[in-house]
């Protein structure tokens, strides 16, 4: 129906990621799941974190093999942060692939409040993009953007350099005024002189 | 679309001239032109009007609205209000940029209405950015956006559309998953592709 | 200097050359804004080349140093560049979804409503049966017996209507109705001749393929 893509590479990373889940029946032989226990079985109760894909084919299971629990970012104290002012939190360290993760396991979320803060989010750093966009640092420097934000910034980078070079060419360049730019080098010349 | 591509359609714009030469009408494809009576003004494609101005074989004619008071006016008006105010057409930046590049003599007082041009469009972009800003704000899935040009609205692409798809992709899965727990359904195959 | 060999026999067809280079124009724009492929334009296509030769021909006959020859090729290269975008942006929609615009060309058939021109369809479906032949090739025919099985099918991609297009009105259209997926609170708005929107594609779809909307 959608832009649903079979061989989407970034797809398979976001279902790579790993949560938290909670082992519901003892798996014999299983043991080899969780690197900290010794045993050759997997313990109910036991909780290790595993591939989201791994995660959700044993979810699906009837009766299921385990529960999926939030990755601390969908967590309450996160989402109580992210609806205050979702700018502030690093999403180069702490969800790169936060939006597309959350679609995937707001289901798990027993209040569904998961999906309002993944709309919230998006709504609100929308702005950090926008100011990227313009921003003189290259776009690999570090910035506390999400990998699908780093990817928006990059295809508007592009589109503004498109921009601007249209605009500098031809014998009437409609860009800022010389004097401006030369009065800015001056400036920046003065500085390094001090 | 690349800058290039939407000045292209901009060029089929008419305009006037005044050439230098004298001859028949001329029939192309895109419509007739003329007759060229040398010294008389008369209305081409833009394209064509750039084409005969480097050939040195005409005068451009500045168009009505390249005329400081004029432009004053509408750069005060853009300045007041929230709104994309009504710019003279479709393709004025285009206009400017070509009339300017290859027949600022023929325009009087060219420095002044470039600088003007240029500050309209700088109003116009920034107050594009908070625009887009508050379309994301207020829900993201539909806006209305009269009165901008073409290569405005080209310079939110694919920024402003592909936020939009994405804020929807969200809505899309998260209710799925709420309404149908139970989708037990080929679930890595199910993942939407990030960059079409 | 005759001019008359270039100008168009106006009585031969109802449509001028000027008409027809105006629909194709807006076909193209429309097409390299669309995210499906659109019912094509072959017969303004085809007359339009019909036109460009005849203008070569004419524009041969003239002096190299004669002013209109170098004003009629700048047209035609203009012209040109239309129809080669144009057709190129058409491929690389087929290319891209090719499995399902053959799936729904194949409906599309039976009711006399094709999108493809005969020879577009071809290209698809000799683009698919390639995609098949190189995955058979190079994956299926080296792994288990069990494991050879493969929904082609399952590999398609499909365009994607629900994404958002910039659009001009060039008729009043009243009534377009915008889902709303949270609130089921769908909303309703009018398209005003002249106004311009960003909306999804899904329910203006008709409205770019009958011509009563523009993308821009």
């Amino acid at each position: 129906m959608s832009s649903s893509n079979y061989l989407s590479i970034s797809d398979i990373l976001v279902t790579n990621e790993k949560v938290p889940c909670k082992f519901l029946l003892d798996l014999p032989k299983m043991g080899f799941l969780d690197p900290s226990a010794a045993e050759n079985d997997l313990k109910a109760g036991t909780n290790i974190e595993i591939p989201l894909w791994l995660a959700e084919s044993l979810y699906t299971r009837r009766p299921p093999l385990v529960s999926v629990d939030l990755p601390k970012i969908y967590k309450e104290t996160y989402r109580e942060i992210l609806n205050a002012d979702a700018c502030t939190v690093d999403m180069h360290k702490l969800g790169q692939h936060f939006y597309e993760l959350g679609c995937y396991i707001a289901k798990h979320d027993i209040k569904s409040e998961v999906s309002a803060t993944l709309l919230n989010t998006y709504r609100q750093r929308f702005k950090m993009i926008l100011s990227a966009t313009v921003s003189t640092d290259s776009i690999n420097s570090v910035q506390p953007l999400s990998a699908s934000e780093r990817e928006r910034t990059k295809s508007a980078v592009v589109t503004e350099r498109a921009l601007s070079s249209w605009l500098k060419i031809g014998d009437c360049p409609l860009t800022t005024a010389s004097m401006i730019a030369n009065h800015r080098k001056r400036k920046r010349a003065e500085m390094e002189l001090s | 679309m690349d800058p290039f591509e939407i000045e292209f359609i901009g060029e089929n714009r008419i305009v006037s001239i005044i050439p230098n030469f004298s001859h028949d009408k001329i029939f192309l494809i895109c419509g007739e032109f003329g007759p060229f009576r040398a010294g008389l003004p008369m209305n081409v494609p833009l394209w064509l009007a750039v084409m005969l101005k480097q050939k040195q074989k005409c005068r451009m004619v500045p168009p009505d609205w390249m005329d400081i008071e004029a432009l004053e006016t509408i750069k005060e008006e853009e300045k007041i209000s929230r709104f994309f105010t009504k710019m003279p057409h479709e393709h004025y930046m285009i206009e400017a940029k070509l009339i300017l590049g290859v027949a600022a003599e023929d325009i009087p007082r060219a420095a002044e209405i470039k600088t003007i041009i240029k500050d309209i469009w700088d109003i116009r972009m920034s107050k594009l950015r908070t625009s887009m800003d508050a379309l994301m704000k207020s829900g993201g899935s539909y806006g209305r956006l009269d009165h901008l040009t073409m290569m405005e609205i080209n310079s939110v692409k694919p920024l402003l559309p592909q936020a939009m798809d994405e804020l929807h992709r969200i809505k899309m899965m998260t209710r799925q998953t709420s309404s149908s727990t139970l989708n037990s359904s080929t679930f890595s195959q199910s993942g939407s592709s990030q960059n079409k | 200097m005759d001019t008359e060999d270039i100008e168009l026999s106006e009585d031969e067809e109802e449509i001028t050359a000027e008409t027809v280079l105006k629909t194709l124009q807006n076909a193209w724009q429309n097409e390299r804004l669309s995210p499906e492929i659109l019912p094509h334009h072959n017969d303004m296509v085809e007359c339009m080349l019909g036109q460009i030769q005849h203008m070569e021909r004419n524009i041969n006959k003239l002096p190299k140093t004669d002013l209109r020859s170098c004003i009629h090729k700048m047209e035609l290269n203009r012209i040109k560049y239309i129809i080669c975008n144009y057709l190129k942006t058409r491929l690389n929609k087929i290319e891209s979804y090719c499995i399902a615009i053959v799936n729904e060309e194949k409906q599309r058939i039976e009711s006399g409503t094709n999108y493809l021109t005969p020879s577009e369809f071809r290209y698809a479906q000799e683009y698919v049966l390639n995609m098949e032949n190189h995955l058979k090739n190079t994956v299926l025919d080296h792994v288990p017996g069990n494991m050879q099985t493969f929904e082609f099918n399952k590999m398609a991609i499909y365009p994607n209507y629900q994404s958002h297009v910039f659009l001009k009105a060039n008729e009043t259209v009243n009534g377009i109705v915008l889902e709303d997926l949270l609130g089921d609170q769908d909303e309703e708005i009018d398209l005003e001749e002249g106004s311009q929107h960003i909306l999804q594609y899904k329910p203006i779809a008709d409205l770019v393929k009958n011509g009563k909307v523009q993308l821009v």
